[in-house]
């Protein structure tokens, strides 16, 4: 069964929209993220124009973080404190982020930039995390109990406060550069940037992992939410029945998966991620490697 | 593209002074009409087939055009760099129309000259800009034929025993709304005897046009609109599953 998607304007199988949001919404249950970063290829795999693909998963990252938001405040995982200075970053990066995305537009460089960012951004993140993954898997083999260090390179920064939650007393300046990347990437990519930022707070701010994935849902949400607004204002490039139906599987997918999860240790969890991470990075290369079959792109001029 | 647009009007006064001044209607060398003149895109539309018929008065050879809104259009080649493949530089092909179908009831070549052909505009290439590079042209014109917007000769007109005659233009997926413009020629040895032009809508209706309208014209009001349906649904499924 087929509906016409109004603003990317094409038809497009429902079945298909929600296995999509169905399979990304149990990765994203099973590793705290949005999910986005595979959704925005698979929707351009199919056809949807990129710039409608990057605005419609927007509007899905919001709606399905902030479900998992209200269920982590719940159970008192979310360190407001340093959500909300991640936030400060987050929010100055989705703007920047906006101006270069409708700067590269012009440009008519978009697709590549979209592509070649990827490739870039989540091929570091998925050797690193591959690496570190391996080497605890490892150490869980001999047996050795492995203590992250809570000394890292940032110290001796000034506005020290405390975060409570977190149990850290340190700078603003890390965490408000990496809320602003975070955003700057997100609002480009059409991600949440959960897969930067689940990874920079645990290893670069030092945030115990329980609380990791409801502060930086908290922060993927709101900067998602201004994400959505400033792409339908500015770029006329939300598809709301496209966000809509990715949600509905989802929600659903995210259940399946946050009960998939329970069953694994965290660094299975994290060279899991690593390896799906790493097969996104492939396929996107591949498509920037190989001829295409037609050079000649065409493209409609407002 | 523009000289055709004159041609058009020229045409489109002269079937009406035909009309006015026909003594009777069956003295009209050709009669056409169409089966549907407007096209709904619903949430449903995968694509439709435009059915146009008509009757003669004696033999011939009937061509039919369907051209659709203009649209500016831009192609860009892919240009190896370094081992990647990125986007050349945009070269404009101008102002061109979003669909265009020509069929005819005997190949072409066979129904008019070269001359009157190109007289006519009836190749797709006369649609382009003169001075866009010939790369280009052809990369654009097999893009849109590949994604079924420009179809030539690809399904024929039938003539029912000399005198009856039906078309059926296939339109995709992606046909783009607007006003589309059906003219069907009637040549009779190698010269234009008749010519008809119908119009055709092709509109977005309900939810789809609402949609649509709302983000073009009210893009801040559709931004918030987007907002709160998202937040409200993430709230919404986080109660839903709390239960589960």
């Amino acid at each position: 069964m087929e509906i016409y998607l109004p603003i990317a304007g094409m038809p497009v199988s429902i079945v298909l929209l929600l296995g999509i949001g169905f399979g990304t919404g149990i990765l994203s249950g099973m590793f705290g993220l949005g999910g986005g970063f595979l959704t925005t290829p698979l929707l351009i795999l199919i056809g949807i124009p990129p710039t409608v693909a990057v605005g419609s998963e927007a509007s899905h990252i919001a709606a399905s973080s902030v479900s998992g938001l209200v269920a982590h405040a719940r159970r008192g995982n979310v360190d407001l404190r340093m959500g909300l200075v991640l936030l400060a970053g987050g929010t100055l990066g989705a703007v920047t982020g906006l101006a270069i995305f409708r700067l590269l537009s012009r440009l008519g460089q978009i697709d590549d930039a979209i592509s070649l960012i990827y490739v870039v951004v989540l091929g570091t993140v998925g050797v690193l995390m591959g690496l570190e993954s391996l080497r605890a898997l490892r150490r869980h083999r001999l047996g050795i109990r492995y203590r992250p260090s809570r000394q890292t390179l940032l110290r001796g920064l000034p506005l020290r406060v405390p975060f409570r939650r977190s149990g850290r007393y340190m700078s603003i300046v890390p965490p408000v550069l990496t809320g602003f990347v975070v955003g700057v990437l997100s609002t480009i990519m059409g991600v949440g940037g959960g897969f930067i930022l689940v990874p920079a707070m645990i290893y670069l701010l030092g945030v115990p992992t329980q609380v990791v994935v409801g502060t930086s849902l908290l922060q993927i949400a709101v900067v998602t939410t201004i994400a959505t607004f400033l792409h339908a204002a500015f770029n006329q490039n939300v598809d709301l029945l496209l966000g809509l139906l990715l949600l509905l599987g989802a929600v659903v997918g995210a259940q399946v998966g946050s009960r998939l999860m329970i069953r694994l240790r965290g660094e299975q969890i994290r060279f899991l991620m690593a390896g799906l991470v790493l097969l996104v990075v492939i396929m996107l290369g591949v498509n920037l490697v190989v001829p295409p079959d037609d050079p000649f792109m065409v493209e409609r001029l407002p | 593209m523009r000289r055709w647009r004159k041609a058009l009007a020229l045409a489109a006064a002269a079937a009406s002074g035909a009309v006015c001044a026909g003594s009777a209607p069956a003295q009209m060398p050709m009669l056409v009409d169409l089966a549907n003149h407007r096209i709904h895109i619903d949430a449903a539309f995968t694509g439709a087939e435009l059915l146009l018929f008509g009757a003669l008065d004696r033999r011939g050879d009937v061509v039919v055009r369907v051209v659709g809104p203009p649209a500016d259009i831009a192609v860009r080649q892919k240009i190896n760099t370094g081992g990647i493949w990125l986007n050349g530089d945009r070269v404009g092909v101008g102002t061109v129309p979003s669909f265009y179908s020509v069929a005819a009831s005997r190949p072409l070549d066979a129904i008019a000259s070269a001359d009157l052909r190109q007289d006519l505009e009836l190749d797709v290439r006369y649609q382009v800009r003169a001075d866009v590079p010939d790369a280009h042209r052809a990369g654009f014109i097999r893009n849109f034929t590949r994604r079924g917007l420009y179809a030539v000769e690809q399904e024929p007109v039938k003539i029912i025993g000399g005198r009856l005659f039906r078309a059926t233009v296939t339109l995709p997926a992606e046909t783009p709304p607007g006003e589309y413009w059906v003219e069907t020629l009637l040549f009779r040895e190698g010269i234009l005897a008749h010519r008809r032009i119908n119009r055709l809508v092709v509109e977005r209706v309900g939810f789809e046009s609402f949609l649509f309208d709302l983000a073009q014209e009210r893009p801040a009001e559709y931004g918030l609109l987007a907002v709160v349906l998202a937040l409200a649904m993430g709230v919404t499924a986080a109660e839903v599953f709390r239960r589960v």
